[in-house]
């Protein structure tokens, strides 16, 4: 997990940086490549701390059809949460990578990593939106994965505008 | 609670690898230096509380497929022109 202290060792990279450069290697974990598996989370979610263990899974509603939407769900109690991809909202999202988040989710390089951004789901939909300051981080070759907290960016982004398929 | 008086540059130490230090004061605002284990996350409150009230806010249960359903349906007929299936 991150320190605040430690951000000064962070450098920023943007996300569409790190998704192309692993579109040409072996560990492509572009959205479109973001792929069904099981993630521990080692401190949980802020406020589900005691649940460590989820399966991020596509959301397929009932007619099929294809969307750009995840459900990390938890394997411990009946929990899930609805996740996204940032490329998939069109976000140029950067990713502060510090030599701390790559250790708790231990990556060797920061090609491995991936983001997904948790959606809140409202009662009327067009509020809708998306978490930017609570990113989960995940390194889908050892399936660890963080809640990272980016204080500057907004806790609820709304989504309507950007969706894309 | 526990209370403590401290002067500037005075500190305070919690367990064995916590140290808080009044660094400054101005007006009404006080601020700390914290020295911690990297493990430990360091949030301001106000920021911690509505993180974890956010992740309440979406995280769901049994009804989640079909509020996210409605959702998707909803994004769909605003954005057609968009949609590839």
């Amino acid at each position: 997990m991150l320190l605040s202290n430690s951000v000064r060792e962070t450098r920023s990279v943007r996300m569409t940086d790190l998704l192309e450069a692993a579109e040409s290697g072996p560990q492509s974990v572009g959205y479109q490549s973001v792929k069904e598996q099981a993630f521990v989370f080692d401190d949980g979610l802020l406020g589900f701390h005691q649940y460590k263990r989820y399966q991020l899974e596509r959301f397929r509603p009932a007619n099929g059809a294809e969307t750009p939407f995840f459900v990390l769900r938890c394997l411990e109690e009946e929990l899930s949460f609805p996740v996204i991809h940032p490329a998939a909202l069109g976000i140029d999202y950067r990713l502060p990578i510090s030599r701390d988040l790559m250790n708790a989710l231990n990556a060797t390089c920061a090609d491995a990593l991936t983001v997904l951004l948790i959606v809140t789901v409202r009662d009327r939909v067009e509020d809708t939106t998306i978490n930017l300051q609570g990113p989960l981080v995940l390194n889908p070759l050892t399936g660890f994965g963080l809640q990272l907290v980016i204080e500057q960016y907004p806790l609820r982004h709304p989504m309507l505008v950007q969706i894309e398929y | 609670m526990l209370i403590l008086s401290r002067r500037i540059g005075e500190s305070i130490t919690i367990g064995d690898n916590i140290v808080v230090t009044v660094v400054g004061i101005n007006g009404h605002q006080i601020r700390l230096g914290i020295a911690a284990p990297r493990e430990v996350r360091v949030l301001r409150e106000e920021i911690y509380r509505a993180l974890q009230a956010e992740n309440q806010a979406a995280a769901t249960g049994a009804e989640s497929s079909r509020r996210l359903e409605d959702a998707v349906k909803q994004f769909r007929q605003r954005n057609p022109e968009r949609s590839n299936d």
